[in-house]
């Protein structure tokens, strides 16, 4: 089921990150398209270290990105397909400021240059990274959105779940997590979200290696096949050790649908 | 059995004939590629340099990605390598597979290992599908394993690589790296191989991050993103030291067409370790 007239559906995911969007003037041309973004509260985001999981900077950077992305593709939308990160584990103090502009729009796919950088820490650039996106045209037509595009956090009483225990991500065995499919991880084309495959595969890269103080750095993930029935399960497997940390692939599927493959990632993670 | 590659590309003297690339293709959509691993192709510290082991992935990959996209053709969108790196002595080889074929998008895994079977590393490739064009290779059926080399009988490198294809270092600290568009370096649709472009970023990250760490150090990570063909030349580079920590460091590399008004092309990123 897609339902983008509804602008708050499949948005569920933003009660975690709770990411604020703002569209920078008028785009003269769809390559000008600039999507900025906030994000204040991090203390239900942040990893035993201190550090924001790279889970949710995944995630952050998978909305400013594809929103970017997203608007400059109209009319039609973007699903995403590939999502390069670097980021800087760090104490990481916030608010975040996130930015999106693009690279390349064509007719088939989008580029988007994302980056994350630290208020609270002198603008330092803490995520940096490529978004590569698909272009569909949606059932019922694209999001409805108003120009330039505002878009704020959903209103929430409560406060808001640790990141693990929004998405549900429980261990499945040793070199295994798991999460099921609800409709609050799944985004608007009625699929899992971007964010919660970024969220397991951390979680999976990060349990693969021995510690507690496992920290992902680096990923680089294919979101290959959309995930419907669940539960989603990430495998991990630990190929070698560098100066810069452990290299991990991670490969997530749909135990649901005959272990159909969701996607695949080569993460770095780093033990202190 | 394994025959010579026929046809008009690569030409006589390419790149991939003087790295005597050979590769099979088989009928379960899987290839492997194989390449001699020379000092002329290799760090100091004896693993082979992360561009050169690009061209190999880019040469895989593409072959496996043409024919997983019959009867349209491809254009290389991303292309990632992950090196475990260790002095390989006899030869690398080269293991693909497709993760995914969908309407717009080829997908591909390549697993690098040295000769005795031990792991180098892992790529990925992903890959734009489009309407075929009548300048486009053929791709035949494939419904039978069929192996073919690039090797002549007179190929091969008898200097360094980054020499051999003309890759200057205008400003080394600066990781500022030059290549001129010449025949030598072309793909089949006459722009710059994709996997000489890793190789040029591979280059230009090195350079710069040998700067930044006060050490030689050897790129062991590489993410690609091809925005445009290098159409004109010379290419160069304009790279940026993202991070340096305990013996590695990251650095931003672009690239730009300085014979079409700086456009730019390519856009990377590398990790390097210390040697």
């Amino acid at each position: 089921m897609t339902n983008f007239a509804d602008k708050e559906t499949g948005r569920s995911v933003n009660q975690v990150t709770q990411v604020t969007l703002r569209e920078v003037d008028h785009p003269a041309t769809p390559a000008d398209t600039h999507v900025v973004g906030e994000v204040v509260a991090l203390n239900h985001l942040r990893a035993p270290l201190g550090n924001v999981r790279v889970g949710a900077l995944l995630t952050m950077a998978d909305t400013v990105g594809g929103m970017c992305a997203g608007l400059s593709a109209l009319p039609g939308w973007v699903v995403s397909t590939n999502l390069m990160l670097r980021t800087t584990p760090g104490a990481h103090r916030g608010p975040f400021a996130l930015e999106a502009r693009m690279l390349r729009v064509g007719r088939k796919a989008t580029v988007t240059q994302v980056e994350i950088r630290d208020r609270g820490d002198g603008d330092q650039l803490i995520a940096d990274g490529v978004l590569t996106s698909a272009v569909l045209a949606p059932e019922d037509g694209p999001p409805d959105f108003a120009r330039p595009m505002v878009l704020d956090t959903p209103p929430s009483t409560e406060p808001p779940l640790a990141l693990l225990d929004f998405f549900g991500v429980r261990p499945h065995d040793a070199t295994a997590v798991a999460l099921d499919i609800v409709d609050r991880v799944r985004n608007p084309w009625g699929i899992l979200h971007g964010g919660a495959t970024a969220v397991l595969v951390d979680a999976a890269a990060a349990h693969a290696v021995s510690g507690g103080d496992a920290t992902t750095a680096d990923v680089v993930l294919h979101f290959l096949r959309p995930g419907r029935v669940g539960p989603a399960v990430a495998r991990a497997t630990v190929l070698g050790t560098r100066p810069d940390g452990h290299l991990v692939r991670v490969e997530v599927v749909d135990a649901g649908t005959d272990e159909r493959v969701m996607a695949v990632a080569v993460c770095t993670v780093r033990t202190s | 059995m394994t025959e010579a590659f026929a046809g008009e590309y690569p030409p006589a003297q390419h790149i991939l004939r003087d790295l005597a690339l050979t590769v099979e293709h088989r009928p379960d959509g899987t290839s492997t590629g194989w390449m001699p691993v020379t000092p002329h192709i290799s760090n100091p510290s004896g693993s082979p340099r992360a561009g050169v082991l690009a061209i190999l992935v880019d040469v895989v990959g593409g072959g496996l990605a043409a024919v997983a996209a019959r009867p349209d053709w491809i254009a290389t969108a991303d292309l990632t390598l992950h090196l475990t790196p260790h002095p390989v002595t006899v030869n690398v080889e080269a293991h693909g597979r497709v993760l995914r074929r969908g309407r717009t998008t080829v997908v591909i895994e390549v697993a690098l290992r040295d000769g005795s079977g031990t792991s180098l590393g892992l790529a990925t490739m992903s890959f734009a599908v489009l309407p075929r064009r009548a300048e486009n290779l053929s791709v035949d059926q494939v419904d039978q394993v069929s192996r073919m080399t690039m090797a002549t009988a007179d190929s091969g490198l008898v200097t360094g690589f980054r020499d051999r294809v003309q890759l200057t270092v205008v400003d080394a600290a600066a990781g500022s790296i030059e290549l001129p568009r010449s025949s030598y370096v072309l793909n089949s649709l006459g722009s710059i191989q994709g996997g000489i472009v890793a190789a040029t970023v591979d280059a230009a990250a090195e350079h710069a991050l040998n700067h930044a760490l006060v050490a030689p150090v050897e790129t062991v990570d590489l993410q690609v993103t091809y925005l445009a063909l290098a159409k004109i030349g010379p290419i160069r580079t304009r790279t940026q030291v993202l991070a340096t920590g305990n013996g590695f460091g990251t650095a931003h590399v672009e690239i730009v067409d300085t014979g079409a008004d700086d456009r730019l092309t390519t856009i990377g990123r590398a990790v390097a370790v210390r040697a």
